[in-house]
């Protein structure tokens, strides 16, 4: 199976505020995401999981290190290559009350996408109908605004819209962490469902290890900014390798983690 | 002997477009000193607002329907002849709300913020004061005191910080402990030590517990009993172990059902269809039948609380009855 992400050495270092000494948030990550595959990326937070995940999607410049979508290096892309990349790759983020505009109908915020990525005027909400329908919601919430949804229909918005391009890899930030179980226990379905009839590749960021263990093929487990321990999730969470995982799976609590 | 908290018949409702809806209908809890009674639902359930109003602190618009009964320590601090508690809020019952919700004046410093309290509820001042700072510090775990004191919040870490919103909250020296998500922002790692704190404190200062929370897993570990809300009322209620053993209301079996259970990876997860109605659209009868799989007629009646044996847990569904024949 061909590699759609590959990310070698990658570094990320933040400049230091007023002074201060800079931040390396990343140093030094490699991995690697198999077509159709989910990689789970699990760590506490401040460990760079979602500085990774926004360096993947050419959101924040690597100091170091290269990043490859498809074969194609992501620091020598030019314009039209970017946004070609980002029909390609997508975000869902957690909060999805501070990612959609509160002043937009949610008919709108799915209209702007499909309008700055090129999708002729007349067939827009046709497409915003479909779209909807994927994620299941009714055709009725596009006059609505993100205050008058409930958590799990505005992740829903979110998912819809980081489809609405038809992406090959969707980088999953947190998505069902700002969920209560039952809406949670829908979210997720609904990301599996979605995975299987479109064949997409995610990079699935959680600090929940009983989710990560649930979404995905493969578990990479971050620390300070380095990839410590990496493999299958039966293996990494049920049988940890290095101290700071079984630090990890050690604090999950009864129900958090059932295995 | 009495309860160190008992709650009787508490409703609480908010203005809407129609007029008021009940955000809380009914609900009785009643708690021990040194036990913790885990109050777990979704958002939306009614949790936080049943721990408002323990402490007088429902937001303007709130209304507590007049037969609501709240008695702590014997004395009715809410409903028909309560007394007036001034000495309530930060004296009898501590709050400790989540880290990072604003709780701490982010221009004082921590000893300063203690200061206030032990001198507002303890009667203590100058070095006393200053001496009792440092032992509620050490109390909470919290390594070289002294220096804690003279930071600022920002100058310590979100573990830090949680421990000295518990200190705050002993500063009273209370009885009732109201502890509302103290431990949802934190790491697993601190989450746990943050939670053995809190039984630790129960224990040692004979403190009636109240733990707030959404997480099923804080609820296994740490608490005693757990009372399940859901739109508003308490659906089942009873021993922490047991009852995630062996739930009684299909609502809970529900929630346990619909998290990952380790096995089957990346099958699809028990899910409820549907979602918890918003108040105002809570018609009569059991408020979970839209999204029950074993509705009956019966269950347009609201159901009465059914006995689960002899371990003292109880039900709100006719199933149960059913089932006892």
């Amino acid at each position: 199976m061909s590699n759609l992400l590959e990310v070698r050495d990658l570094a990320v270092t933040f400049p230091g505020h007023r002074g201060s000494e800079p931040c390396a948030a990343v140093r030094g990550v490699s991995l690697a995401i198999a077509r159709g595959e989910t990689l789970g990326l699990v760590g506490e937070s401040g460990a760079g999981k979602t500085t990774i995940g926004r360096a993947v999607l050419g959101l924040v410049r690597p100091s170091a290190g290269s990043i490859q979508f498809d074969g194609i290096d992501l620091g020598s892309m030019d314009q039209v290559g970017l946004q070609r990349f980002r029909r390609r790759a997508q975000i869902v983020f957690q909060d999805s009350m501070e990612s959609l505009n509160p002043r937009m109908r949610i008919g709108d915020v799915l209209r702007e996408v499909l309008m700055v990525h090129g999708t002729p005027r007349g067939s827009r909400p046709e497409e915003v109908r479909a779209l909807l329908e994927r994620v299941g919601l009714p055709p009725g919430i596009v006059e609505l605004r993100p205050h008058e949804l409930s958590a799990g229909q505005r992740q829903r918005v979110g998912i819809a819209r980081a489809l609405a391009v038809s992406p090959e890899l969707v980088v999953l930030d947190e998505p069902v962490s700002a969920l209560d179980v039952s809406v949670r226990a829908q979210v997720m379905n609904l990301l599996l469902t979605l995975q299987s009839e479109l064949a997409l590749t995610y990079l699935f960021i959680s600090h929940d290890l009983a989710v990560v263990h649930h979404m995905s093929d493969r578990i990479t487990v971050v620390h300070e900014g380095k990839v410590v321990e990496e493999g299958p999730p039966d293996v990494v969470l049920q049988q940890p390798a290095h101290p700071y995982t079984r630090a990890l799976t050690d604090s999950a609590l009864p129900w958090t983690v059932r295995m | 002997m009495s309860s160190l908290l008992r709650v009787a018949d508490l409703t609480v409702s908010f203005p809407d477009r129609h007029g008021r809806a009940p955000v809380v209908q009914g609900v009785q809890l009643s708690l021990e000193a040194g036990e913790i009674l885990a109050l777990v639902g979704e958002s939306g359930s009614g949790k936080t607002v049943t721990a408002l109003s323990l402490v007088r602190l429902l937001p303007p618009g709130a209304t507590v329907a007049p037969e609501s009964v709240v008695e702590i320590g014997g004395i009715r601090v809410l409903g028909p002849g309560a007394t007036p508690a001034r000495h309530l809020r930060g004296g009898t019952v501590g709050v400790v709300f989540q880290e990072g919700s604003g709780a701490l004046n982010p221009v004082r410093r921590i000893g300063e913020q203690l200061r206030e309290v032990v001198v507002r509820h303890r009667g203590v001042a100058g070095a006393e004061a200053g001496r009792e700072v440092v032992r509620l510090l050490e109390e909470v775990g919290l390594p070289e005191p002294s220096r804690v004191a003279s930071s600022f919040p920002h100058q310590l870490s979100g573990g830090m910080r949680q421990r000295v919103l518990i200190a705050l909250a002993l500063a009273g020296d209370p009885r009732l402990l109201v502890a509302d998500e103290p431990t949802s922002a934190l790491d697993a790692r601190v989450q746990l030590r943050i939670l053995a704190l809190i039984r630790e404190l129960t224990r040692t200062r004979g403190l009636g517990t109240l733990l707030i929370t959404h997480d099923l897993g804080v609820v296994a570990h740490t608490s005693d009993r757990v009372a399940v809300m859901y739109a508003g009322r308490v659906l089942e209620e009873g021993r922490a172990d047991q009852l995630l053993r062996s739930p009684g209301h299909p609502y809970t079996r529900g929630l346990l059902a619909a998290l990952p259970s380790g096995r089957q990876r990346k099958a699809p997860l028990a899910s409820m269809p549907g979602r918890m109605p918003p108040p105002g659209l809570r018609g009569a009868g059991c408020v979970f039948r839209d999204r029950c799989s074993q509705e009956r007629p019966r269950c347009r009646e609201e159901p009465d609380w059914v006995s689960l044996g002899e371990t003292g847990g109880r039900v709100r569904c006719w199933l149960a009855l059913e089932a006892e024949g």
